[in-house]
């Protein structure tokens, strides 16, 4: 189910309507329209917006993300940490849903209780849960598109970044490239794989499958200038209603568009610190130490030999 | 030690390096190339277009709800049989 709140009311029934028989012909096309409010058109920048305080939980995106890229399940079983059974973004898993257990009415913290920043007012023994569901961010300026010696890593047509399984050769620059820790090589193929956004859904007119599975639309898929606008009014309306820890995390100028990462395709609605689900406070591009680590380096390097030639010399001294 | 199998079957769907195989006796399963496999994730997109029966030498390794491919040919017209180990 995707967002349809900016399409005039009366113009999503009547396209629907179209396609009222239980076994259709083909394909819809545009079916985003329908599905999410939005045309795909080449050439545009598209993403996900991410309202946390949305997400129940259900996995459902990581199903339905599974379910179309033929992805298996792996490393199957309890964490032991979570209720959690994934445990990460790996290569064979591009959605991952966060569970964050913020447990409250700490019996031991006395007059501190409920007064952290990381704690609830809940009654004692309960707690609530911060759910997020979690994905390729892709960058503006994508590190692991940088990293990658191959070109293997490209920025498609809908400003994505997507791995070309048949030009990768598994070398895993893009694995500590990227700071969210997304891409991962697969053991058995050896090659990198990540979130395509659904690349090959886009160029036939469909929202991607984690945005088109949510039942509570805390995924949004569209374009990202609208996206943009539509979280920024989101969180003007839970500052309203007293939820002022809400704020937005990848978006244009807001946390987590740091360290000359432009700003994120998929952002976030956060209510917590960015560590509390896992992401970094400010991310940065890999690109920009390369120079300050080859300068010190160099510098190393200088020091070192200036300090044999002067043992070499006062041993010739001697 | 994992055991090696063999399936024949028609692939019936492929994304990148992983494929669906429906055996000869309706059972569906899900694979993925090994990086020693003989054939790459291009080549695939053929196979399910050609709908061309195929035998698979696949493993199963113990963390993973996929089968592992380490070997694919045509399938021989005489070979039936789900697995042949």
């Amino acid at each position: 189910m995707g967002a349809v709140k900016d399409i005039p009311a009366r113009a999503v029934p009547k396209r629907a309507l179209d396609y009222a028989e239980p076994i259709l012909p083909g394909m819809i096309p545009d079916e985003s329209e329908l599905t999410a409010g939005v045309t795909i058109v080449p050439g545009r920048s598209y993403g996900f917006f991410t309202d946390t305080t949305l997400c129940i939980g259900c996995k459902a995106c990581e199903v339905a993300c599974k379910e179309w890229n033929a992805l298996p399940a792996d490393d199957v079983g309890l964490k032991g940490t979570s209720y959690d059974n994934t445990g990460r973004l790996s290569a064979n898993s591009w959605r991952h849903v966060a569970f964050v257990e913020k447990i409250g009415g700490d019996l031991d913290a006395g007059e501190g209780r409920g007064t952290e920043r990381n704690t609830t007012t809940m009654p004692p023994f309960q707690s609530n849960w911060l759910m997020m569901s979690d994905v390729c961010k892709h960058c503006h300026n994508a590190p692991c598109l940088e990293a990658c010696p191959t070109g293997s890593l490209f920025r498609t047509e809908f400003d994505t970044v997507v791995v070309q399984q048949d030009i990768c050769n598994g070398c895993g620059y893009c694995v500590p490239a990227c700071p969210f820790g997304v891409v991962d090589l697969n053991v058995a193929d050896g090659k990198a794989h990540k979130c395509t956004l659904c690349y090959d859904r886009l160029k036939g007119g469909l929202e991607p499958a984690c945005a088109k599975s949510c039942p509570t639309d805390s995924i949004q898929f569209g374009e990202l200038p609208d996206l943009v606008e539509r979280a920024r009014e989101r969180v003007d309306s839970l500052h309203e209603r007293g939820a002022t820890d809400a704020y937005l995390y990848g978006a244009p100028g807001s946390p987590g568009a740091t360290g000359d990462l432009g700003h994120l395709n998929a952002f976030f609605l956060l209510t917590d610190r960015p560590e509390t689900y896992g992401l970094p406070s400010a991310p940065t591009r890999a690109s920009n130490r390369v120079a300050p680590a080859l300068g010190t380096g160099l510098a190393t390097m200088a020091g070192l030999t200036m300090v044999a030639v002067a043992l070499f010399a006062a041993n010739r001294r001697s | 030690m994992m055991q090696t199998r063999t399936v024949d079957g028609i692939i019936t769907l492929a994304q990148e390096s992983r494929f669906q195989l429906v055996s000869d006796q309706g059972i569906a399963k899900l694979f993925m190339l090994a990086h020693s496999a003989p054939i790459e994730p291009q080549d695939l997109p053929a196979l399910v277009g050609s709908r061309a029966r195929v035998t698979v030498t696949y493993d199963e390794p113990p963390d993973l709800i996929a089968a592992v491919v380490r070997d694919i040919r045509y399938a021989d017209s005489e070979t039936k049989g789900e697995s042949r180990s």
